[in-house]
C-alpha cells in the first residue's frame, strides 16, 4: 500500500468579489462582509498516490488554475482540507516565479534560493537547466525578451532540475513547439516515475497517454473522477452536446415523417449544409466507432462505419458514395469513394431510400479535430463526375493519439537494413 | 528549527540578490544609491552650518558630526520602511508563483538596506576622525540601537506592506509621512529651539530614540541602560506595533495571492 502525497477533502474557493479593495480589508481586519461571492471551486475531494499522475481537464473558467494553486499552497482555499506532502514544484501559468528584469541565468539561482538550495548546489545543477531548456544565448538575456515558448522551455527545465516531490504543470508546457512538449513528456514518464505530477492540458492524447487518473473539472464542480480514456469521452461529450445543443432542439421539432430505419444514432441533416443537384439526397447519417456509438474520440486503427441515409429522385445505376475528412482549418486530408476504392457503382430506383454504409480504417493521424463531410455523385470517373449531394462537415471527431505522430500522418518504415560500408 | 535556519538563509540570500537586483541595468550601478543621501548630507551641511552659520553644538561638537550621525539611522530608518512596504508588490511574481513564507519579504527589504548602511557608518567614521574623535567603547553600542531600528522598521513595515497590497495609496501616504517625519525629530535642527515641556512631544517618536541612540554612542558616550525612561518606553511601544503587525500580516496573508 503506497501512501498518498495529496489528498483533498471538500475543498472550496470563493472568490469574493468585492466593490473596492478597502472593503476587502475591512472584513479581514473586522469581519465586516462586503462583497459577492464567486464559486471557483466547489467541494472536491480525490487523492494522489505517491508516483501518479492525475490529469486534470476542463474547459476555460472551469476551475483548473485554482485547483492547481491550491495544490501548490500559493491560494488558500476558502474551506476543506488538504495534505500535501513533499516539496511542490509548479508551473503555474507561465513561471515559476521570475522576474522579467533578470535575466535567465540569475532567474535559475533565484529559484534555487526560493526552493532552499545554497549558490554551490544550484552551480551544480545550472548546466543541466541550460542544456535541457536549450535556448541558447538568451539565457544571458532578460527574461522579459524571452519568447514564450522560451519562457516555457527555462521555467520547466528549472522546475525538474529541483527534483520536486511532486510536479504540477499547468497549460504553460503547450506554448513550447512540438520537439520541447515530446521531451518534456518524455522526461516526465521517463525519469520522474517515482515524483507525483499532476498534469493540466487541453491536449487530450498527451493526458490519454500521461495520466493514471483524470478528473473532469466543470464550473468548478469534480464532474468526473477516472480512467483517462473514460474521463475524455466524458469530457468530449458533454462539451458536444453543449455545442450542439440548439442544432438538436431544432430537429426534435422536426422529426422525420416516413422512416422505417430505427431513428436512435441517426442525425439528420440541414438544408443548409447540402450542396450539389440534389437529384439523389442525403438525408441522415450515422457514425459507429468500432460498432459502438462515437464516444467523443477516435483512435487511430478503429474500424469507422459511416451510414448515409439518401432519397433519390431518379433512377440511375452510376451512383457514386465517398467522404472526405479535413482539418479544422479547412484542408482536405485523406478521403475515399466507392468507385476508387471498390470499383462499384451504386444503382438506385426512383423515390426509394437507400441506407449506405461505409467502412474504413482510421488512419495514424496527428491528434486533432476533424470534419467529416459525406457525399454522392453520380458518373463513371472517380473525380469528374456529377455531385449529387454533398453534406459539408457534417460530422466533428476528435483523434487522439497516445502514440507519437510525427507529421500529418504517420507512414511506418517497413524495413531496415544495417551493412557495414 | 530547521525550518526557522532555512528562513533565516532565505533572508539573507534573498536580500543579496535584492540588493543586486535594486541597481541592475543602471551604469554607475550601487553609486546612486548612495550619491542621493549623501548629496542630502552634503546640502543640509551647507545650508546649516555655511549658510545659517549654525556652528558647532552647545557642548563644542562640530555640527557636521552631529548632523552625520542622526542622519546615518535616519536614511536607514526611511529606506527599509519605504522598501519594505512595496515589498509584496514588487515581489508579487514570488507571492502568486511561488508557495513560502511571504513575510520573509518585508523582512528581506529592512535587510538589503543594511548594505547602504554599512557605508554611511565608514562615512560617518571618516568625518568623525577628520574631526578628532577617535573610537570609544560606547561606539559599539550602535549595534544596539542598529537592532532596535531593524525591529521598529520590520513591526511598521507588516503593517505597511500588507495594507498597501489593498490600498495602493499607502505607499504614496508613507513617503509624505516620511518627508513630515525627518522634520519632527532634531535631525538637522537642535532641540534647544523647543521648550522643555514640549520637548516630551517629540520624545514620543520612537524613531527619536534611535537618532539620539546613535549619538549618544559616538559623540556623547551615554549607555542606553542610562535612559531609564525612553529605553522601556521604546520597547513597549515597538512591541505593540510589532503584535499588531504580526497579527494584521497573518490575516491579510490568505488574500494577498488573489489580489496581487
Amino acid at each position: 500500500m503506497r501512501d498518498y502525497s495529496i489528498e483533498l477533502i471538500d475543498i472550496s474557493k470563493k472568490y469574493k468579489l468585492y466593490n473596492k479593495p478597502s472593503d476587502r480589508i475591512k472584513e479581514a481586519l473586522f469581519g465586516k462582509r462586503a462583497y459577492r461571492e464567486f464559486e471557483a471551486l466547489k467541494n472536491i475531494s480525490f487523492k494522489v498516490k505517491k508516483g501518479e499522475t492525475l490529469g486534470i481537464i476542463g474547459r476555460n473558467g472551469s476551475g483548473k488554475s485554482t485547483l492547481l494553486k491550491i495544490i501548490s499552497g500559493v491560494l488558500t482555499p476558502s474551506a476543506g482540507q488538504k495534505v500535501v506532502k513533499g516539496e511542490v514544484g509548479a508551473l503555474l501559468e507561465l513561471g515559476t516565479g521570475f522576474n522579467m528584469e533578470y535575466t535567465g541565468y540569475e532567474n535559475i539561482f533565484l529559484n534555487g534560493t526560493m526552493r532552499g538550495f545554497s549558490k554551490e548546489q544550484t552551480a551544480e545543477k545550472i548546466q543541466q537547466i541550460i542544456d535541457f531548456a536549450d535556448i541558447g544565448e538568451f539565457i544571458h538575456q532578460p527574461v522579459k525578451t524571452y519568447s514564450s515558448g522560451m519562457f516555457a522551455r527555462l521555467a520547466f527545465s528549472v522546475m525538474i532540475s529541483f527534483k520536486p516531490d511532486i510536479l504540477i504543470v499547468d497549460e504553460a508546457l503547450s506554448v513550447g513547439d512540438v520537439f520541447f512538449q515530446q521531451k518534456c513528456n518524455r522526461f516526465m514518464k521517463d525519469e520522474m516515475t517515482g515524483i507525483t505530477k499532476i498534469l493540466v492540458s487541453h491536449d487530450l492524447s498527451s493526458i490519454a497517454s500521461m495520466a493514471d487518473n483524470v478528473v473532469v473539472l466543470e464550473n468548478g464542480e469534480m464532474a468526473f473522477y477516472g480512467e483517462p480514456l473514460k474521463a475524455i469521452e466524458y469530457y468530449t461529450k458533454t462539451l458536444h452536446s453543449e455545442t450542439f445543443a440548439t442544432q438538436h432542439a431544432l430537429t426534435e421539432q422536426h422529426p422525420p415523417v416516413n422512416s422505417a430505419v430505427e431513428e436512435k444514432d441517426w442525425t439528420r441533416v440541414s438544408q443548409e449544409s447540402l450542396g450539389g443537384a440534389k437529384e439523389i439526397q442525403i438525408q441522415a447519417f450515422r457514425i459507429l466507432v468500432d460498432n459502438e456509438a462515437y464516444k467523443g474520440y477516435i483512435q487511430p486503427g478503429s474500424i469507422v462505419e459511416l451510414a448515409v441515409r439518401v432519397s433519390s429522385q431518379k433512377t440511375s445505376t452510376e451512383v457514386i458514395c465517398g467522404y472526405l475528412v479535413n482539418d479544422k482549418y479547412g484542408n482536405a486530408i485523406f478521403g475515399e469513394n466507392t468507385l476508387s476504392s471498390l470499383n462499384t457503382l451504386i444503382s438506385v430506383e426512383k423515390s426509394k431510400e437507400y441506407v449506405l454504409k461505409l467502412k474504413f480504417q482510421w488512419p495514424e493521424i496527428q491528434q486533432n479535430d476533424y470534419f467529416i463531410t459525406l457525399g454522392i455523385g453520380e458518373g463513371i470517373h472517380e473525380l469528374h463526375h456529377t455531385i449529387q449531394c454533398w453534406a459539408h462537415n457534417v460530422i466533428q471527431v476528435k483523434s487522439i493519439t497516445i502514440n507519437t505522430v510525427h507529421a500529418l500522418f504517420n507512414n511506418k518504415i517497413k524495413d531496415l537494413v544495417v551493412t557495414p560500408y | 528549527m530547521n525550518k526557522i535556519a532555512r528562513i533565516c538563509k532565505l533572508v539573507v540570500d534573498l536580500s543579496r540578490s535584492d540588493f543586486k537586483a535594486r541597481y541592475a541595468g543602471s551604469f554607475l550601478g550601487v553609486v546612486w544609491g548612495i550619491m542621493n543621501p549623501l548629496m542630502t548630507l552634503c546640502v543640509y551641511w551647507f545650508v546649516f552650518e555655511i549658510g545659517f552659520r549654525s556652528g558647532p553644538r552647545p557642548d563644542g561638537t562640530a555640527f557636521i558630526v552631529w548632523l552625520a550621525c542622526g542622519m546615518v539611522i535616519w536614511f536607514f530608518m526611511s529606506e527599509s520602511l519605504l522598501n519594505s512596504t512595496n515589498s509584496l508588490i514588487e515581489y508579487s511574481y514570488l507571492v502568486k508563483k511561488i508557495s513560502f513564507s511571504i513575510v520573509v519579504l518585508p523582512v528581506v527589504k529592512v535587510v538589503s538596506s543594511l548594505y547602504n548602511h554599512v557605508f554611511f557608518l565608514i562615512v560617518l567614521l571618516v568625518i568623525m576622525f577628520s574631526h578628532n574623535y577617535y573610537p570609544h567603547i560606547t561606539n559599539v553600542q550602535f549595534l544596539y540601537y542598529l537592532i532596535c531600528g531593524i525591529y521598529l522598521t520590520i513591526s511598521i513595515g507588516l503593517i505597511t506592506s500588507s495594507l498597501v497590497v489593498f490600498i495602493r495609496d499607502i505607499a504614496q501616504i508613507i513617503g509624505i509621512v516620511i518627508q513630515i517625519g525627518f522634520w519632527l525629530i532634531p535631525i538637522v535642527w537642535s532641540p534647544e529651539i523647543i521648550k522643555e515641556e514640549y520637548m516630551i512631544l517629540f520624545k514620543l517618536n520612537p524613531v527619536y530614540y534611535l537618532v539620539e541612540g546613535y549619538r549618544d554612542s559616538f559623540i556623547d558616550h551615554i549607555w542606553f541602560w542610562d535612559r531609564t525612561v525612553q529605553t522601556p518606553y521604546f520597547w513597549l511601544v515597538t512591541t505593540m506595533i510589532f503584535i499588531v503587525g504580526v497579527t494584521m500580516f497573518k490575516r491579510l496573508r490568505p488574500h494577498f495571492a488573489d489580489v496581487l
